[in-house]
């Protein structure tokens, strides 16, 4: 009788707690739709976790042996690549591709979240990891994180993932701050062009040689990327390619997410910390929305033909909540003003650029730890 | 706080931010030279 109430007994307050933080990620992603293909395994996965004595966790717990082979080896981000990859038309920014510029500046939060995070007292992998939240992109943040502190994996992938949500509600106020309602009515011409099948298969090849060279470590991260999308432009690997983009992504998706879910653990997770790494994540958002736009407005002191500032904020790697952002932003100013395809070229400009960003971390950090 | 830690970061920083510019300006100049070559390609073979 006494090990049937083991676990009853065993229970604490702080299991209790991440119960409710599990229910709280699985209302989001039921009831919001918030990033609900990773919001609702973690949630599932952090009340299996917290269960007192659980079989799913421990030394030969399944979800531990998940992470064993998944997570720890790095495996599940690097997979989820090839799938977004393969998700991936990169022909908005081959149209435009000056909009890769966004890409980049939208990438300073990144840079910006590491230096506050250094102020709080990290360590410079630790505050690399936490910065990496800016990359708006979930994969890239596990897979930095994995690399220099994984003891932050947890907060940092639910940081990502509840802030890629929220990017409809974070974006709007510090877009609406740094522009006047002149610039957010700026018209852009759209010319359309026609890419050549060419260009996009040779695109992956190129990016992966020239990202490689420069900063080798980040092969498996740029190079996976590209060959899920090299699986898609080729033409001739339809099977693949939709292999990629549903069976591959959904399984992985799944897995990653409950397995993320499990290292939730109360005694790991509910400590000042991750309430810290939550706040900086925010940071994070903010001041890339920042960078994209004060960009764009450093860039119109010379331009004579005007861009839109807005267009700036969608160069984070929120694909395609930013881009549809900032067309319902300019649309609310003027209805007839359309920037969504620009504001798509500079929003697919930003998934490169925080692999990029991703990759010159894991190169850079290790030189000055 | 460890200013040491801090002057790395912002040499971190200022490389790590310079170096995703430079990235993205070489992917730049790669699209224009294969979208470049690929229209006179296509250009010659029309007018043949």
């Amino acid at each position: 009788m006494q090990e049937l109430l083991n676990g009853v007994l065993s229970l604490e307050l702080g299991n209790l707690i991440m119960f409710a933080i599990g229910g709280i990620l699985i209302y989001l992603a039921i009831a919001k739709e918030y990033e609900p293909m990773l919001l609702l395994p973690i949630g599932f996965g952090a009340i299996l976790a917290n269960i007192p004595l659980s079989s799913a966790i421990g030394e030969e717990g399944v979800l531990q042996i998940l992470y064993d082979a998944g997570i720890r080896t790095e495996l599940f981000p690097c997979l989820i690549f090839i799938a977004v990859g393969a998700m991936i038309d990169f022909t908005p920014l081959l149209q435009n591709p000056a909009m890769l510029f966004f890409g980049a500046a939208a990438q300073f939060g990144i840079f910006a979240t590491m230096m506050v995070a250094l102020l709080f007292g990290y360590d410079l992998k630790e505050a690399a990891s936490i910065g990496i939240i800016g990359a708006a992109d979930g994969p890239t943040s596990i897979y930095v994180a994995l690399q220099f502190a994984d003891k932050l994996v947890a907060p940092i992938s639910v940081a990502a993932y509840s802030y890629m949500s929220l990017v409809p509600i974070i974006q709007p106020p510090v877009i609406k701050l740094l522009t006047t309602r002149k610039e957010r009515l700026i018209r852009m011409d759209y010319k359309q062009v026609s890419v050549p099948k060419i260009v996009k298969i040779l695109f992956p090849i190129v990016v992966t040689v020239i990202a490689g060279l420069i900063a080798p470590i980040s092969v498996a991260l740029v190079g996976l990327l590209m060959f899920g999308n090299l699986i898609r432009e080729s033409g001739v690997l339809e099977r693949l390619s939709l292999s990629a983009q549903n069976e591959l992504a959904n399984l992985v998706t799944l897995l990653l997410g409950i397995t993320i879910g499990s290292t939730m653990q109360a005694e790991k997770f509910l400590q000042v910390d991750t309430l810290i790494i939550m706040a900086m994540g925010l940071v994070a958002f903010i001041f890339d929305t920042a960078g994209g736009v004060l960009f764009a407005k450093f860039l119109n002191l010379f331009l004579k033909k005007k861009i839109n500032p807005m267009v700036g904020a969608a160069g984070i790697s929120a694909f395609p909540m930013s881009a549809r952002v900032i067309q319902r932003i300019a649309k609310s100013e003027d209805p007839t003003n359309f920037i969504l395809m620009q504001s798509i070229s500079a929003n697919v400009a930003g998934q490169l650029g925080s692999i990029v960003a991703g990759g010159l971390l894991l190169a850079l950090v290790p030189l000055f730890f | 706080m460890n200013i040491e830690n801090i002057r790395k970061g912002l040499t971190v920083s200022g490389y790590g931010l310079l170096g995703v510019f430079l990235v993205l300006i070489l992917f730049y100049v790669a699209i224009r030279i294969t979208m470049a070559i690929s229209n006179k390609i296509t250009s010659k073979n029309n007018n043949e």
